[in-house]
């Protein structure tokens, strides 16, 4: 049995309710058919929709037409009501007819408060009409709803829980009712049952709106994941600021863009090959991100060890800390300094012997001469000096990543914890003289585009000192990453 | 160059298995019969096609002693893939599996595809673990087996291009979120492979579709 039929049963139980059965015969057919096939198709539903609009404005015309001869002081905000109600049922847009289900809810209210000052009121007629036409709603609204997005028919959710009601008071005429200037226990019994079924039917409409604004909500949280599992995405941007941005990641996205680019000048003769792109062909950025990886264990480990220490021991332990970094962070005055591949091999040499561990440099020196024997190479075009300069650049600064990344791993299994003092100093020195030599390359390569007077002479040289301060942000967020790995080896 | 997916693979066991010459041999097509000691790890990359996609495994060969196990746990997580490497010549890299194991388990995501290796299969002579003790040990604890020489490249392709396709299918079947760069996935750039070396029409003419 649907619950609107229900409804109608216990409201016809205080008055002769010829109506109020004639339209529930009306009202039953979509709504049965909406509770047994409730997967029906939705031109099913459509029809049903039809069906259901017309019955509604001829019943609610009945209504008013039978409203004025019983009652004679029947206030105006009831007709008024009917109006509202007959709109509503003649509204076919669903968007619509779900703003006006809040809309209804509070003209039911409102009516509510009104029965108590109805006098001659004596028929239930009215609350029939406007209990169908308010069921007739929830129905148009939840198939509406149905066939847009899928959700159930509140009707079926609330259904359990107001029957309940309606058989308690049925039972157990209502006896909390508020005094009513006429003490009649026929009205009372009539009052309290419309307020009941007004009650239910409101709270039916509560349900129906919960449950489709929860629907609603569910397939905007679908919509929104589509594409996007676990919404890691949309998180991201949210969280953007809060989080560290990944260096490797940042480089790693460069080197996509620049693959893109590079795919969309296929047309040009000549593909320039980018910077971040090369540099990762050398490897570079693998080896960068795995030193990133070591370097926040360290960090994580640095933070656990901390937490173990307090007072003096701690204050200690931090000034040290403090200390390492500072030393690593040694500011060199003469930024102009140059280094040929002669120099840059001593001061290279020099450095690894007092950072003591043992690492291989003979990949960054090969590279490094490697170079400088290119550099006297004849160019025949300025563009090719400007992808020379470049690959050179990228090279290097792979090589250096390497190295940076091979000092890190042997620092970490190094169990001499003594000269740390030194070999901070030595790490931000080499740091200079790799940033000394990737300058000089820049230098050089500059030169020899100036030779050529050709258009994009400018360009490719600025181009060129773009990318060597690239190289060198690259080698000194390297040397940083270096830090907590140097801190943790002397606790 | 172009690649639809690139997986993350680790290569781990006892030093001296072979697993700098299984990368070696995977990456170069050679055999190096006296090989420095890795230290920390080294790196190699290659192209592979799985299912027609191209696919690039970046491979992470890490240091099999035990002075760079504690590096060697900060690589774990990442990696959707890993070679366990022992030396079928030697029981005691055998016995060491499940310390391996279980390192590997704990500090990489659950997802990580494992694949047991047995490698020297060329020195039969020599033999100290029987093939069946490798399937048992596999079996046991859910893993891939192949037994592999690095020298004669017997099966070192196929224990590569096996576990991506491992990989692979778990990615088809949603196993793994590779949004999640912690799976030891990404997704290549999206745009579809051109040889650069010809700046021919078909080229052209896709570029301008692109546009």
């Amino acid at each position: 049995m649907s619950d609107s039929e229900v409804e109608f049963q216990s409201a016809d139980e205080g008055s002769n309710g010829d109506d109020g059965w004639e339209i529930e015969c009306d009202f039953d057919l979509p709504d049965a058919d909406s509770s047994t096939e409730f997967k029906s198709t939705e031109t099913k539903i459509s029809s049903q929709q039809k069906l259901s609009n017309p019955v509604e404005t001829e019943q609610n015309k009945k209504c008013k037409h039978e409203d004025v001869k019983p009652v004679e002081n029947f206030p105006s905000d009831t007709s008024m009501l009917h109006v509202g109600l007959g709109k509503l049922a003649v509204s076919s847009n669903n968007t619509e007819q779900y703003e006006e289900c809040n809309m209804i809810q509070n003209e039911i209210k409102s009516t509510r408060f009104l029965n108590n000052d109805w006098g001659g009121w004596s028929s239930g007629w009215s609350v029939n009409s406007l209990l169908s036409t308010a069921s007739a709603l929830t129905n148009q609204v939840s198939q509406g709803i149905t066939s847009v997005i899928g959700a159930p028919a509140p009707e079926q959710l609330a259904t359990v829980g107001s029957q309940e009601k309606v058989e308690t008071f049925n039972e157990t005429p209502a006896d909390e009712l508020p005094e009513s200037s006429f003490g009649s226990n026929y009205f009372l019994t009539n009052v309290s049952q419309i307020t009941k079924i007004v009650e239910t039917t409101g709270s039916k409409i509560i349900n129906g709106g919960l449950d489709t604004l929860e629907t609603v909500g569910k397939k905007t949280f679908e919509v929104l994941q589509e594409g996007d599992p676990g919404l890691l995405k949309k998180r991201a941007l949210f969280f953007q600021n809060n989080e560290k941005i990944n260096l490797s990641q940042v480089l790693q996205e460069a080197k996509e863009k620049s693959e893109i680019k590079s795919q969309q000048n296929v047309n040009q003769v000549e593909v320039k090959k980018e910077y971040a792109y090369l540099l990762d062909d050398f490897q570079g950025l693998i080896h960068l991100e795995s030193l990133e990886l070591l370097s926040k264990q360290c960090q994580m480990k640095l933070q656990t060890v901390l937490l173990s220490y307090s007072g003096t021991q701690l204050t200690d332990i931090q000034d040290t800390l403090v200390q390492i970094k500072e030393l690593c962070d040694l500011d060199f005055d003469d930024d102009e300094k140059l280094m040929d591949s002669e120099e840059f091999k001593n001061s290279l040499i020099t450095c690894i012997s007092h950072i003591s561990v043992d690492v291989k440099t003979e990949k960054i020196l090969r590279v490094s001469n490697f170079i400088d024997e290119k550099l006297n190479a004849q160019f025949n075009n300025e563009d090719s000096i400007h992808d020379e300069a470049i690959s050179a650049l990228a090279e290097l600064t792979a090589a250096a990543m390497e190295l940076f990344y091979k000092l890190g791993e042997m620092l970490m299994i190094d169990t001499q914890c003594q000269q740390i003092i030194i070999k901070a100093e030595n790490l931000s020195l080499l740091n200079e003289a790799i940033c000394c030599r990737i300058r000089f390359i820049a230098n050089k390569y500059a030169c020899l585009s100036t030779k050529f007077d050709a258009d994009g002479t400018s360009n490719n040289i600025s181009d060129i000192y773009l990318e060597s301060s690239n190289s060198s942000s690259y080698i000194q967020d390297a040397g940083q990453l270096l830090i907590p790995i140097l801190q943790l080896s002397i606790i | 160059m172009s690649y639809a997916y690139l997986f993350k693979y680790i290569i781990i066991g006892d030093t001296g298995v072979g697993k700098s010459c299984l990368l070696l041999q995977f990456t170069d097509k050679r055999f190096q019969p006296v090989h420095d000691l890795t230290i920390g790890v080294e790196f190699g990359a290659r192209l592979v096609a799985i299912e027609t996609k191209p696919i690039k495994l970046q491979i992470w060969d890490t240091a099999g002693q035990e002075a760079f196990r504690s590096i060697t746990r900060s690589y774990y997580r990442g990696a959707a893939g890993a070679l366990l490497v022992y030396d079928i010549t030697r029981r005691d890299t055998f016995n060491h599996l499940t310390t391996w194991l279980e390192d590997a388990r704990q500090h990489s995501n659950s997802n990580m595809v494992i694949m047991l290796i047995g490698n020297k299969s060329d020195l039969e002579a020599k033999r100290e673990v029987k093939k069946e003790e490798g399937e048992a040990f596999a079996r046991e604890h859910g893993l891939v087996f192949m037994e592999t020489s690095a020298k004669t490249s017997d099966n070192v392709e196929e224990a590569f291009i096996n576990t991506a396709k491992e990989i692979y299918e778990k990615i088809q079947e949603g196993v793994f979120d590779i949004n999640n760069e912690a799976n030891g996935i990404k997704i290549g750039p999206q745009h579809s492979t051109g040889n650069s070396s010809i700046p021919g029409g078909n080229n052209r003419a896709s570029g301008n579709g692109c546009c």
